[in-house]
């Protein structure tokens, strides 16, 4: 119930713990989005939802792309497209680094 | 029919020796609860061997650990290192590569927070070998 708030009227924990990501994790490994999630909750929290689809848009779509990763995926893809274009037209050969003969010594 | 001697089986003369016929069952062996005294000294036995393995077991566990964590930083830092340089070399091949198209930004990140993330292993190896690839990604495994 919204206004009642009952879990911490009676000091309980009794499903918050596992209602996202950032709560307390299991040997507190953290999840992947976890600063994404927490930026995202602390900017809309206590403002309700109708401010906070205008207010925190940032953080939500960052949020989810970190989670979906489409953009990122989408840029590489890009990239990668544009470089099998170039090589097979030629005017383009992978670096040695990028051939297999790379030194991966820190 | 009386007097007359018919050869018969009869027992010799003066009977038969003296034999055993009473039951011989001798008490022999230890008792039932020394045996059981015997079975649990060795097992307490066996108990007091294996805790003394079991802490020295833990010690080396605990010395292991120790050195995993004495390690650590070391190892942070060399893969920082390389993380590094791969996106740099990637970031060089990129600004090659996208040159000609038209409205590319060279190294722009798709968030909008200026924060340090984490990059994919898809950012770091896109553009090297698949093999290097799927070593990275499949290469070791926790189970056998």
């Amino acid at each position: 119930m919204p206004f009642v708030d009952l879990q911490s009227r009676l000091g309980i924990d009794a499903d918050k713990w596992l209602l996202n990501q950032s709560s307390l994790q299991p040997r507190q490994n953290a999840a992947r989005c976890h600063t994404f999630e927490k930026d995202w909750i602390e900017c809309s929290h206590n403002i309700g939802q109708t401010r906070s689809t205008k207010e925190c848009q940032l953080e939500l779509e960052d949020f989810n792309e970190c989670l979906h990763k489409k953009k990122t995926s989408k840029r590489l893809y890009a990239i990668s497209q544009q470089r099998d274009k170039m090589i097979k037209e030629g005017t383009y050969t992978p670096p040695p680094c990028h051939s297999g003969k790379a030194d991966p010594s820190p | 029919m009386a007097g007359s001697k018919v050869k018969q089986d009869m027992p010799p003369a003066g009977g038969y020796a003296p034999f055993d016929y009473k039951r011989n069952l001798p008490k022999r062996g230890l008792s039932g609860l020394s045996m059981f005294g015997i079975g649990i000294g060795i097992m307490v036995f066996g108990y007091w061997r294996l805790f003394r393995w079991n802490r020295e077991r833990r010690r080396s566990q605990i010395e292991e650990l120790e050195a995993r964590i004495a390690l650590m930083p070391l190892m942070q830092a060399e893969t920082d290192r390389r993380t590094l340089r791969m996106l740099r070399e990637n970031l060089e091949e990129e600004a090659i590569l996208m040159k000609d198209v038209p409205g590319w930004k060279v190294g722009e990140t798709v968030y909008h927070t200026d924060r340090w993330v984490i990059p994919l292993t898809e950012e770091l190896f896109y553009l090297r070998p698949r093999k290097e690839h799927l070593q990275k990604r499949f290469g070791f495994k926790w189970y056998v």
